[in-house]
């Protein structure tokens, strides 16, 4: 997440530097890095937590088919 | 007291320039080589050994290992697509570990710890990467950038961040290996500077820590390159099933 951050910044200052549009050029990226760091954890804790409802629910099956035998 | 970050530099040991470019031979180039001396050696010596049903030692070592490394691929590539892959990821995974491991000898050099090491293996998976993407749906692969089910005015400012987040991945991939062996070799070294500069009578503590860190040491030699193997198939699957 802060390497993103860090990366956005780093973008828009390279914008800055470029097009001389300072300082909108690392506000804007700071604010785009956030969003994409945060878009990177909301993505990894998606997965986790289809990682841990798909083994719920195989335990749980597993425990049903027990319960049956 | 010696400088903690002294045994990661390298001085050259072998001048050699050709054109003008700088390629002198040095601690970490040796220690490369030895790693892949020792990666291809034992598993020709396995190979030409010829395999057994009954796996003897060594075979079963390396079965185990091979087979964690399937059981990574099948489960973020997919068990079609990543047999492709397979090769790889095994080799980047065994080599990784090979070198970490052998920077814990005494007197050697990590490898791992230059961020141009795995600067270059970070950035070469994610060319690889884009190389796949490209390959497999062609220009459609662009929609990479534009995640399902946004609205239409959200996409001028969803493709920038998806960039921003496609490009701090093979930065973040190499800084967590090379931060991880750095921070180790160097928690290790201060310990054994205290352990030397101590009398005895108290250096015999942060000595006792060192062999304890060694331990863990060895430990994060393992993690680290299983989170960069299965990093690097998450990427690769990514691009292949493209969301």
């Amino acid at each position: 997440m802060t390497v993103a951050t860090g990366l956005g910044a780093v973008m828009g200052y390279g914008i800055d530097y470029y097009f001389g549009t300072s300082p909108w050029g690392i506000a804007i990226g700071v604010v785009m890095g956030g969003a994409a760091g945060m878009l990177n954890v909301y993505r990894a804790a998606q997965s986790m937590t289809e990682e841990i409802e798909k083994n719920d629910r195989e335990s749980y099956n597993a425990k049903d088919k027990e319960d049956q035998n | 007291m010696e400088n903690p970050l002294h045994h990661f530099e390298l001085h050259p040991l072998i001048h050699l320039s050709v054109m003008g470019v700088d390629i002198s031979i040095n601690k970490a180039i040796i220690a490369m080589w030895i790693g892949l001396v020792v990666v291809f050696g034992l598993f020709m010596l396995i190979a030409n050994r010829g395999t057994q049903m009954v796996p003897g030692k060594l075979q079963s070592v390396f079965e185990i290992a091979l087979e964690f490394v399937k059981g990574m691929v099948d489960e973020f590539i997919g068990k079609e697509d990543g047999k492709r892959y397979f090769s790889f990821v095994a080799s980047l995974f065994i080599f990784i570990l090979t070198c970490n491991l052998i920077g814990l000898v005494p007197g050697s050099y990590t490898m791992t710890s230059q961020i141009a090491v795995t600067g270059a293996f970070s950035v070469g998976i994610f060319l690889m990467t884009l190389v796949i993407g490209f390959a497999r749906h062609g220009l459609h692969f662009m929609s990479i950038l534009v995640p399902p089910g946004i609205p239409k005015v959200m996409i001028p400012f969803m493709v920038p961040i998806e960039i921003i987040s496609m490009l701090a991945r093979p930065l973040s991939l190499s800084v967590r290996l090379f931060a991880n062996m750095t921070a180790g070799h160097t928690v290790l070294a201060v310990l054994f500077g205290l352990a030397m500069s101590a009398s005895l009578w108290i250096g015999w503590m942060p000595f006792g820590f060192t062999v304890i860190i060694n331990g863990l040491e060895i430990a994060i030699a393992f993690i680290q390159a299983y989170i960069f193997t299965t990093l690097t198939c998450v990427y690769i699957g990514d691009v292949i099933k493209l969301h």
